[in-house]
């Protein structure tokens, strides 16, 4: 296998003597069935959070329908899809991306990973199908699953080896919690954001793309609302340490406070700040989320960001004294020069307009000034300099 | 400068104008390569006008700052100060609001005082955080150490 074949497949393969030549018994079937089964409970329950108090659209389960496209002999190693149902694509992606997880990781013996999306009660029947994966197969018999794609490292599930499996799968711990410990909607957070990082990962089928933080956690983002994005995406992409910084800005799940998955994606911007010091510092502000102080504070403003970055160039320029570059509250960016016998600041706030400000330990009330114009701005600094 | 005194059941002013008031710099990016921003010392949307301050004599800098990063949403990155004679020179005045009531599921930090930046102008907040930055800067920082990591033996 198969370098020509597409990496969306899932690759299930049948070992034993009854599967030899191609052949896929009938009653082999009911595998594939539960497969689907456990793809569409996480699915569904995905929809039902995104969408409470609506009634399931009458499509959505055929929209998460496998089918098998091909069969090689040897063995029976069978090739799926599922249906590509444009509207649904991004609930059938993650919805497959849990189950391939949860199924890997009871057959490797690693801790479970947690499906924030599943009440208690669809975590229960989530694990309970997929417990079920395998049950016709008898001794001698195995079915290779592969969940990261047709030529990543198998699990392999035998009979021996689904005693664990399902041990680790129906554990008893897992369903005697404390309904408030347990995965709750409640813990998934939805915001309109933006974030900053680096685009490592592209798939044009599937409409995703992975994000890289500066901090190395990486996000899978959806761009299935604006699939015209395609371009400006792979414009961008590269490997973590050479690519462009990116800001995207989309409806941005959070699970337990952090930030998990661009749910939508409205903006893709490209960042570029000087390679300097200031720059290194302006990176800082542009990789903020929201709420980076522990209250109520705005993310830092490409505008603020960019009329900051200009500021920061005259005052290279022009030999003035390092100042301090901080983020503010509400999004813009303060530059400030203080010691015990005076301040003196530029405030950009989030909409590019420059406060001035200075003061002296000897006053009770400083200058203050207002202006949207750059030159006046860089006057400012340069009085200081004269 | 407003110089009204507006005071609330269980706060009262502070008087000893040689007592220090300790802030505590959070978040970390008010701190830039040695630099901190005015805008430490200043109110913040969550605050209502009310800057959270500790009292020296209640507290030591280290408790004070110990208990922060115990409790606050982000720990703190160093501790500065100002007194109470340099918050009444700029025309405003600490209060210690430890015996107001809290809701109940409410924590305040032992010692607990604000500066009164409540009522002031966009520019007024601004002289007073100057002020009070340039008085800290005078003082220098407050020597702290921060919070050990799990199995970390020293700072």
């Amino acid at each position: 296998m198969t370098d020509e074949q597409s990496p969306d497949l899932k690759r299930v393969r049948l070992t034993g003597a009854r599967f030899e030549h191609g052949r896929l018994p009938v009653d082999s079937l009911v595998e594939l069935q539960k497969y689907q089964q456990v793809v569409r409970i996480a699915a569904e329950a995905e929809w039902r959070r995104e969408n409470p108090d609506q009634k399931l659209p009458a499509d959505f389960d055929q929209s998460v329908s496998l089918t098998i496209q091909e069969i090689r002999e040897g063995s029976a190693d069978v090739f799926l899809a599922f249906e590509q149902h444009e509207t649904y694509v991004s609930y059938q992606v993650e919805a497959q991306d849990a189950a391939d997880s949860v199924l890997a990781a009871a057959y490797r013996g690693e801790e479970l990973p947690t499906i924030p999306s599943l009440t208690p009660q669809e975590d229960f029947e989530f694990r309970s199908v997929l417990s079920q994966f395998g049950q016709t197969l008898t001794e001698g018999q195995s079915i290779q699953f592969y969940p990261d794609g047709p030529d990543s490292t198998p699990v392999s599930i035998t009979v021996e080896t689904r005693e664990q499996a399902v041990d680790r799968l129906l554990a008893l711990e897992g369903f005697l919690l404390n309904p408030d410990d347990a995965p709750s909607k409640s813990a998934i957070g939805k915001e309109e954001q933006s974030l900053v990082g680096r685009i490592t990962e592209l798939n044009a089928d599937k409409l995703t793309y992975l994000l890289v933080l500066s901090d190395g956690r990486e996000l899978k983002g959806f761009y299935k609302n604006q699939p015209s994005l395609l371009d400006d995406f792979k414009l961008v992409l590269n490997s973590a340490a050479e690519g462009p910084l990116t800001r995207i800005t989309g409806d941005l799940h959070s699970r337990d406070g952090q930030p998990w998955r661009f749910w939508t994606t409205d903006v893709l911007e490209q960042i570029q700040f000087d390679d300097t010091v200031w720059g290194a510092r302006l990176t800082e502000l542009a990789s903020l989320t929201a709420h980076w102080d522990g209250g109520e504070s705005a993310q830092v403003s490409s505008v603020a960001l960019e009329a900051a970055q200009m500021l920061l160039r005259a005052i290279d320029k022009v030999g003035a004294e390092r100042p301090g570059v901080f983020p503010t509250e509400e999004g813009g960016v303060l530059i400030e020069w203080s010691s015990p016998a005076a301040v003196r600041s530029v405030e950009v706030l989030e909409d590019g307009t420059f406060e001035t400000f200075e003061l002296s330990s000897s006053q009770i009330s400083g200058s203050h000034s207002s202006t949207s114009d750059l030159t006046e701005a860089i006057a400012f600094v340069k009085a200081d300099d004269a | 400068m407003p110089g009204g005194v507006e005071l609330s059941e269980g706060e009262q002013l502070m008087a000893d104008a040689a007592e220090l008031a300790y802030r505590q710099i959070t978040p970390k990016m008010y701190a830039d390569d040695g630099r901190i921003a005015s805008h430490v010392f200043g109110p913040s949307t969550s605050d209502n006008g009310k800057p959270s301050y500790s009292r020296s004599s209640v507290v030591t800098a280290q408790e004070a700052r110990d208990w922060h990063s115990a409790n606050a949403n982000t720990p703190s990155d160093g501790v500065w100060a100002v007194s109470v004679g340099e918050v009444i020179e700029a025309q405003r005045y600490v209060i210690d609001d430890s015996n107001a009531p809290l809701p109940a599921d409410g924590v305040r930090a032992p010692g607990h005082c604000f500066v009164d930046f409540r009522g002031l102008s966009r520019n007024q907040k601004k002289d007073l955080r100057g002020k009070l930055l340039m008085h800290a800067l005078n003082r220098g920082e407050i020597p702290t150490e921060g919070l050990l990591e799990d199995g970390q033996l020293f700072a």
